[in-house]
């Protein structure tokens, strides 16, 4: 299956909590959750896409000169779909949909749905079936176009999976 | 035992000022005749390599005039339909109504029709037998043009697809089998390097990049040129995120709140 993640699940997959000084009570979490959706889709062999407007988000507080080699790395792992002209026409689709949500999953600042529409836009032109992302009003939205995921609070197939993510056992 | 001759459904003209039977190369003659037995039959010369037994068009007749093919259909309602259908799409009267398929397999014909009607300079007219004498619809060498001006996009993409066939004698091609699309897009590939490349990786999934030809309408891809493609793989998880960490995500480390972050940089 081809799906599609959205930044932030990258960001939680690679925090270190040891480093932090102050931070949410549930990063602790989503990090886990983030790298069980790694595991689930590398095991399934799914390919995962990245959209190149999620790259430049990850790619802000990186040095200068770390961004070409970092880049590589991403394209290494990941499909990262441009923002192209199919996804451009679904874009506008969205936009125009995204009124017809319940007021609670309407975003209230416009640049925010502007970046997840495209975001959203992307992997949907590159052909995938399915979105991933924490974001409560994002994954409404995706799931105007698409079947749009929370991250997995456990493995439906290996229960110990979660738990040994957590110990860093696996 | 053969008697009485059968009635024409159709009539295939190529008109052109002094134009006769013995003018037209059999190359031209077989190629018209062959894009029209497309339309008649719907058939998409690159979906399916044959126009089934049951829907073929068989010649009857050739008239000066300038040159008059008159043709008989095996199926020769569904024949009328599908040439009435193409009239309306060339008319632009229905191109919002006819359905994807349909549309697609009309083009590649209509594409032949156009260099059929450059090469011989004329124009080719498709005329039902018995329905005046006005033609359904004309080609000339510029209809395909007019009408890829009309329902046709190019841009740069990328598609994720399993690689199914490539090669090829006569030009390098790939069939990628692309998730949601019931089936195979059949690519150009754009050089013998890749074609070599591709071939290693049948039956697995790639990403290939290149440039698209829509069909803006529905956003189906008509045509796909390969010019390169990726097989990003993950791993292991924990490996690639360690990976990514020390090549540069690291400085995610020093970011407090990284929602608060993200939004911050969106507004």
């Amino acid at each position: 299956m081809i799906v599609g993640i959205d930044s932030m699940i990258l960001i939680y997959a690679e925090i270190v909590p040891s480093k932090r000084t102050t931070r949410s009570s549930d990063f602790d979490d989503l990090r886990v959750r983030s790298k069980l959706l790694l595991h689930m889709a590398a095991r399934k062999k799914d390919t995962i896409l990245l959209p190149t407007v999620a790259i430049s988000e990850l790619l802000v507080p990186v040095a200068k000169l770390q961004r070409g080699a970092l880049i590589a790395l991403l394209q290494q792992k990941f499909v990262c779909p441009p923002f192209d002209l199919p996804a451009a026409s679904i874009a506008a689709d969205l936009w125009s949909q995204h009124k017809k949500l319940p007021q609670d999953q309407q975003y209230d600042k416009r640049h925010i749905l502007r970046a997840d529409v495209m975001i959203i836009a992307s992997v949907l032109a590159a052909g995938a079936a399915e979105f991933y992302s924490h974001d409560d009003r994002c994954r409404a939205l995706a799931n105007l176009v698409m079947t749009a995921r929370d991250l997995p609070t456990d493995d439906p197939e290996d229960m110990f999976l979660k738990g040994a993510i957590a110990r860093g056992e696996v | 035992m053969p008697t009485k001759k059968p009635s024409a459904t159709f009539e295939v003209r190529l008109v052109g000022p002094d134009l006769t039977p013995e003018d037209i190369p059999l190359r031209a003659f077989s190629d018209a005749l062959s894009a029209v037995q497309d339309l008649a039959s719907g058939r998409d010369p690159f979906e399916t390599p044959h126009v089934p037994q049951e829907r073929s068009i068989g010649l009857l007749n050739v008239r000066r005039g300038s040159v008059v093919y008159s043709c008989i259909s095996r199926a020769p309602e569904e024949a009328k339909a599908n040439l009435c259908r193409v009239a309306a799409m060339l008319s632009s009267a229905c191109e919002q109504e006819m359905e994807e398929d349909g549309l697609v397999a009309a083009l590649r014909p209509i594409e032949s029709l156009s260099t059929v009607a450059r090469s011989i300079g004329c124009q080719v007219e498709v005329a039902l037998v018995n329905h005046q004498q006005s033609p359904l619809f004309v080609i000339g060498e510029d209809a395909f043009q007019q009408l890829s001006n009309r329902l046709l996009l190019r841009g740069e993409t990328t598609v994720v697809g399993r690689v199914e066939r490539v090669g090829g004698a006569t030009s390098m091609r790939c069939l990628l089998r692309v998730p949601g699309r019931r089936r195979g897009l059949y690519c150009n590939v754009a050089n013998k390097q890749l074609v070599r490349r591709l071939g290693q990786h049948l039956y697995e999934q790639v990403a290939a990049t290149g440039t698209a030809i829509w069909i803006h309408r529905t956003w189906r891809i008509y045509r796909f040129t390969i010019r390169d493609f990726t097989q990003p793989q993950l791993g292991d998880p924990d490996e690639a995120m360690r990976e990514l960490h020390n090549a540069g995500l690291k400085a995610w480390d020093e970011i407090e709140n990284p929602d608060a972050f993200i939004e911050e940089l969106r507004s």
